[in-house]
Parts: structure tokens; sequence; C-alpha cells
């Protein structure tokens, strides 16, 4: 086989591989599209829940832990107290905060030591005290020693009173008909086990008390990029594999859970990074190995906000440490590949994962060097080089805009013509290096997995310039 | 066009793709502006015909007017969604004035032909009409569809039959409501409560009574909702039937009256824990103060959701104080039993 051999057939390979991914998103963007059609169509004319008939619905644990959030924990909390549900506990869990977390809890709310007679279900660090807040009932705190997120959501577990349990981060930012949304799932189908929202990027939009009361765009391009990356990533990336009951990702930012399903399955693993995806990953293992009738829905309504990193260094890690997760679920369930009741999960929605999530960064980035590297020593034509570049960033490019369209069939969250403008300009500009970008980062990611690093909480540096205080 | 006259087959194949891509891309974002212009046409035709008809029907409650604005055909359901609303706010014989300018309008007519359309929201919109017109010609249609697959459609149409004649409902809609488990239990209950108690308990009691046994406990919640004089006798009835784990914790739970303390106190040592449980619950609301006894021993029960609730059950007994509980749980032996006690005191000084 000679030089140009591998040239052509490393070229045919790399344009094969982008063109094949681009048109598994473009089917899964198909789904989506059948699927939010029906799903408007169903839930968009209900109305809210009964507050009389309180004693019917499901009663929900909010588990929401916190490390070293000293600057937002108390109007996180605030938030959730107003959500509108009939029956619901809060339990902040503080993970060995090195700051005022548990001071400013414990000030907020007027909290009490609470002799709970604690139950240990799934092994965690030490609880160090239990609190309870002597002006909202349904609000607890508990302080441990610090042991990672995944730790604290299974104390948090283990304290809780209700069937189903609902994890948050400590910094999102929720709608009031939040909890009544996304535990529709549970309602309609009595083997759901469990059920994600759709996160949305807050930069740019104005916050109060906090809730979201205005929506717009953010002046930052990082941020921008990010609304882009998230539509995609949430309007076809998961909605496409939920009717297929193949949906591999549930957001640590806001997921509700069957909380005896999952104590059955272990809890939340405390050795991977990923600790969100790993659980759902984990769920569909076991409960197709046992053969016992379940779903994972997703609910495609916007109903949580979250602050998007500003700032290259703190992307930089966010994306380090996704990939690493994904990398540390996809191999710790490693047999649910092709397994013989793997269904959609296993024949599909893994090894599509796999191979374009997971191993991804690696054919992206080695594609690019090597049809630069190519270009420039001659070795193929301007025309290769300038054909290839049409098809990898116009085929992402025709994916961002697929979900504008989603989007604009569904929720119109963007009120203005003029955001669709900028967000067009921005799916075109995110492909002229930032795409690439966050492969060189997903790719560190890979590595730092394969090196075994110790994970550890992700800190993020909070601007939360759009929030008001109320 | 040098790329569409290469002979390279990679390159022809990128150029090709990257063609059809940015004629797709150009397509999309037309159709987006389109759509988003379209949102913004109708919005403003909905505020425009919102506008002339709000005071339309607020004048009516008055006197009708003889002359009523034509509707365009795009504007029925809009109309439809504002003539529900008020009607539903709407008490006595207010409703009788709506109903007027409803059939002047040929609200009647168009209910008919929206009924048979696709689009949910227009079918929505109508059946809820005919219902709150309490409209008896529309029942075959509105019949089927109750048993529509779409949850809000059969919902909104059981309401509706509710409405138009709730006796004649009952025998077709209790054995849908023990079959739809996608009807959201609430919603649910909240229609029932649009029929007569006598009417819905006598239905419920038959139903209970001779459904299958999978459909009794969400049948018995619905029940225990209405909060129907018989229940007792009924439940009784049904756990003799049938005696297992899920009927007799359902009728546990819902158990109100003291009459029913003897299968209470029978089910305090039954072999499913979450019938436990809901012994002990029961206990705590209708048990005398001897049956304080009893609830000791629950507390080393090897479930904590029974000591959890035997404590909770123990604290709402008549004359238990504070102190009592203290002195209760001075005596515990058992660790479980103490550390559970210590929690219910806590919570019971919180509260």
């Amino acid at each position: 086989m000679t030089l140009s051999d591998i040239i052509l057939m490393s070229q045919w390979f790399f344009l094969l591989y982008f063109i094949g991914m681009n048109l598994g998103y473009i089917l899964l963007n198909v789904m989506s599209f059948f699927t939010l059609t029906r799903y408007m169509q169903e839930h968009g004319t209900e109305e809210g829940l009964s507050q009389e008939y309180a004693d019917l619905q499901l009663p929900i644990s909010v588990l929401s832990p916190a490390y070293n959030e000293e600057a937002t924990v108390a109007a996180s909390i605030r938030s959730l107290l107003q959500l509108n549900y009939p029956e619901y506990e809060i339990i902040v869990i503080n993970d060995g905060s090195k700051d005022k977390t548990l001071e400013v809890l414990i000030q907020e709310f007027s909290l009490a030591p609470f002799p709970e007679a604690y139950r240990v279900r799934l092994q965690t660090k030490p609880v160090k005290t239990i609190y309870q807040s002597t002006v909202y009932p349904n609000l607890r705190v508990i302080d441990k020693e610090n042991g990672g997120k995944a730790d604290a959501l299974n104390v948090g577990i283990n304290s809780a009173r209700y069937p189903l349990f609902c994890c948050i981060d400590a910094d999102s930012i929720l709608q009031r008909d939040s909890l009544e949304k996304v535990v529709q799932p549970f309602l309609e189908d009595p083997t759901t086990v469990a059920s994600g929202g759709t996160v949305r990027i807050a930069n740019g939009c104005e916050v109060s008390g906090g809730f979201l009361v205005g929506r717009g765009l953010p002046s930052n391009p990082l941020a921008l990029f990010q609304i882009v990356e998230y539509m995609r990533a949430f309007l076809f990336g998961r909605l496409g594999w939920s009717p297929l009951n193949a949906l591999l990702i549930i957001s640590g930012a806001f997921g509700v859970f069957n909380k005896e399903k999952v104590i059955s399955v272990g809890g939340y693993l405390t050795n991977t990074i990923g600790e969100d995806m790993e659980l759902v990953v984990r769920l569909h293992r076991h409960l197709r190995q046992q053969g016992v009738p379940y779903r994972i829905t997703f609910v495609p309504d916007p109903i949580c906000w979250t602050e998007a990193p500003e700032d290259l260094k703190t992307l930089k890690s966010q994306r380090v440490r996704w990939q690493r997760g994904l990398a540390e679920s996809l191999a710790k369930n490693f047999d649910l590949l092709f397994s013989r009741k793997g269904g959609a999960v296993g024949w599909l929605a893994f090894p599509f994962m796999m191979i374009f999530e997971w191993l991804g960064p690696i054919i992206e980035v080695i594609g690019y060097a090597f049809m630069t590297v190519a270009f420039i020593f001659g070795m193929i034509s301007g025309q290769a080089m300038v054909a290839f570049l049409i098809v990898a960033m116009g085929l992402g490019v025709l994916l961002s805009v697929s979900a504008f369209l989603l989007e604009e069939i569904s929720f119109h969250i963007y009120p203005k013509p003029k955001h669709i403008l900028i967000l067009f300009l921005v799916a075109i500009a995110e492909n002229f290096g930032y795409r690439q970008l966050n492969s060189v980062w997903r790719l560190m990611g890979l590595y730092h997995w394969a090196r075994g690093k110790k994970g550890h909480w992700g800190e993020m540096t909070r601007k939360a310039s759009w929030q008001k205080t109320g | 066009m040098e790329f569409a006259t290469s002979s390279d087959p990679i390159v022809n194949l990128a150029f090709w793709t990257g063609i059809a891509v940015i004629f797709i891309i150009i397509f999309m974002v037309l159709y987006v502006l389109a759509l988003r212009y379209m949102l913004i046409r109708d919005e403003r035709r909905r505020k425009l015909f919102m506008d002339t008809w709000r005071p339309i029907l607020i004048r009516s409650l008055e006197s009708i007017p003889d002359v009523l604005p034509s509707v365009k055909k795009k504007d029925w359901p809009v109309l439809f969604n504002l003539w529900n609303h008020f009607h539903e706010s709407l008490r006595g014989s207010a409703k009788d004035s709506l109903n007027e300018v409803a059939r002047k309008a040929g609200m009647l007519e168009v209910a008919d032909r929206l009924l048979k359309k696709s689009k949910v929201k227009s079918r929505l919109a109508a059946i809820t009409t005919l219902g709150l017109l309490r409209e008896k010609s529309a029942w075959d249609e509105i019949k089927n569809a109750a048993v529509d697959d779409h949850p809000s459609v059969s919902l909104a149409a059981m309401k509706a039959l509710i409405r138009i004649d709730e006796e004649r409902a009952m025998p077709f809609i209790i054995p849908l409501i023990s079959a739809r488990t996608d009807w959201p239990p609430a919603r649910v209950a909240s229609i029932l409560h649009e029929a007569s108690p006598h009417v819905i308990c006598a239905a419920l009691a038959n139903a209970i009574l001779h459904s299958p046994a999978p459909y009794i406990p969400r049948l018995i919640r619905y029940f225990e909702t209405i909060a129907c004089d018989s229940s007792t006798v009924v439940l009784r009835q049904v756990i003799e039937k049938f005696p297992s784990d899920t009927v007799i914790a359902a009728c546990l739970h819902a158990f109100k009256s003291p009459d029913a303390l003897d299968i209470v106190r029978k089910n305090l040592t039954h072999s499913a824990w979450h019938v436990r449980v809901q012994a002990v619950r029961a206990l705590g609301r209708m048990g005398l103060i001897y049956d304080k006894y009893i609830l000791i021993t629950m507390l080393c029960d090897q479930q904590w959701w029974v000591r959890y609730r035997a404590a909770q059950a123990l604290s709402s007994l008549p004359s238990i104080s504070t102190a009592a509980l203290e002195k209760i749980k001075d005596e515990q032996t058992d660790r479980y039993a103490k550390d559970i006690l210590v929690q219910v005191i806590a919570e019971k000084k919180m509260a």
C-alpha cells in the first residue's frame, strides 16, 4: 500500500465519519420533530395540578447538594421553597463546604439541630448533623463530611422520605411548575423510573427572586455558543432517544428518580465524575438484565435554567469533566453494549454514544489535523480540503438550524425576531473554532480518563450578573 | 465550478453534500422566519378578536345583543376558549345569558364541526363548550371522545358527559377511570367532584365491589377523596372479597371511622410492611387511648417507616403529651424505638 493509498483511504474515512455522525444526528432530529409535535399537542393544553387533591399526587424529595455555595445557596433554596407542587420536601446536603455555606443556611432558614433517626441504606461518608428549619417544615439541611457530589446525593437519598427524589444543582434556576412538569411521566406511566427536564442557559436572562422573569441573549460569545449547543443537546440529542426508551443522560441539574429503583442498583457511584449519566446508564443495564419493564423519559419543556461559564478556563474545565464523566459512564457499563436484552439502548444509543461522543473527539481532532497537515504538504488538493470543511462545518450548521426549527415549533424561548437572527449567526460562527476547541478539550477529558485522574466537585466561577435579589 | 467537474469522487461527494446542506439550511431559516411571522400575525389577530368579543360577552350578562359580529373560521377556537373561560367563572342565571349568546353566535353548529377535527385544541374547546351548554344532542360524539387515546381529550369528554347527564354518564365513565392509568389521578378526582355525591358514591361503591382486583386500589383512592358516608361498609366488604396486600393497604388508608378499628388492629401484624404502615397510620387517626400499648410495640418493627408512623400515631393519640412521649421513650430498651421517638418528639416540639 502506497502513501497516496493511505491518504486516500484516510480522506474517505474522515469524510464518511463526519457524514455518518451528522446523519445520525439528523435522524435523531427527525425523531424529535415527531415526538415534540405530539408532546405539544398532548401537553400544550393542560391545566395545573389541583391543590385540592394533593393526596393523589406523588410526593417528591428535592435533593440539593451544596459545596462552597455561600453566595448563591440562600437564593436557590428560597426559590425551591416557592415551587408549585402539592407535597415536597427540600433536603440540602452540605458536602463539607470550606466556606460559610452552612452558616448562611443556618441563619437564613432558622435551622436547628434535629435528632433524625437517619437510615443508612446507601453507604456514605459520615453525617455530622441534621438540621430542620424552624420556619419551613419541609426544609432540612444535612451537614456531612466531604465526599463529593455523588456521596452527597446518596446521603440525600438515605434521608428522603418520599418515593420520588429530584436532584438539582444548587445553582439551578427552576420554573415554578418545574416539578409538576417533570413528574408527569410518572403519573402517565407507572413503570417510569426516571425523568429528566430540559436545561437552558440563563445568561442574558433576567432572574428575580430565584425565578426567571425575562428572557434574552447574553453578549458574551462563549455563552451564546453554549445556547446553541444546549438547544442541540436537549431538543434532539435527548428528545430523539426518549421515545425509543434509550435515553442515556439525565442532567444532574434537574432530574426525578424512583428512589427504591435507584437504591436497588446501589445509588450514585462515588468514584465517577459523571455520576448523573452513570446512574442512568446503570439503571438501563440492571433493569434490562432483570427484564423489568421500565421507562426513562425526557420532558422537553424548558424547566431548568443554569448559568453557563463565560471564560475559557472554566468552560474548558467543565468540558474536560463532562467528557471524563461520559467515558467513565460508558466504560463502567460496557456490558450493556450489544447485550442480549439490551434493546434500543444497548443496540443503538450505546454504540452511537460510543462512536460519536466517546471516541468522537479522537477522530475529529485527528481528522482536522490530518486534513490540515495533508493540505499544507500538498498531499491533498485545495478542492478536497475545502470540500471537507464544507461537509464538516455545513452539517454542523444544519444541525444547529434544525434545533431552531424545533424550538420555533414548540416553546419560542427567545421572543424577538432579532434573537433568531443572532442565534443563526452564532450557529455559523461556532463552527469556526469553537467546536474544534471543544473537540480538543474533550480529547483532554479522554486523556484524563485514560490516566485515571481523580475527580472532584466541579467548581465554577459564577458571575450571576443577571440575578436580582427579590 | 471546478468542484462540480472534479473527477475525484471524494471531492464530488463532499461538494454535492455541501450544496445540499446549504440549500436545506436556507430552506430551514426561511421556514423558521415564516413560522415566527405567522406567530406574530396570529397573536395580533387574536388580540384584536378578544378586544371585540370580551366586551360583548360582558354586556350580554345585562342584555343579549341583537346582532353579533361575524366570526372568521380561524377565530372560532379563540371564541370558544374565551366563552368557556367566562362560563366557568360565572354562577347561577348569568350562565343562561352566555348560553343564549353561544346559540345565537352559532357556536353549537361550529362545535359539532370542531369535534370532528384532528386538532386537539379545537376538539378540547368544542367538548368543553358542549358540556357547559349541557347539549344532549352531542352525547354520542362526546362519548366517542371519552375513549380517545389523548388523555386531555378523553378527560374533557368525561367532564362534559357528567355535566350533561351525570346518572347516564356513570355506567360509562367508571370503567374508564379504572382502566385509564394515563389519566392523572388528581384531575380525575377533580372531575368526579362535578357529580352529585350520592350519584358518584353509589357508582364507585358498586365498581369497587365488582371490578377486577388490580383496579380496586385506584378506585378506593377516588372513593376516599369523595368522602362517601357508606365508605366503611363498602371497604369492609372489599377486604373480605379481595384480601390482597394492595387492597388492604388502600382500604386502611381510606378508613376514617372508628367502626373499622377491629380491621385496623388485626392488620398491625400483617406480613407486608406497607400494610403495617397503613395500619399504624389508621390507628393514629382513629385509635383510642389504650391503643398506645399496641403502638409502643410497633416502635420496634423492622421497617423504619412502620416505626416512624407508629411514633407519629402515638404522638397524635388523645391525651398523649410531649412529656408522656418522653416517658415512653425513656422506658424503651430497643435502640431503634428510642431513636424514632427522639425524632418524632423533636418534630412535635418544632410544629
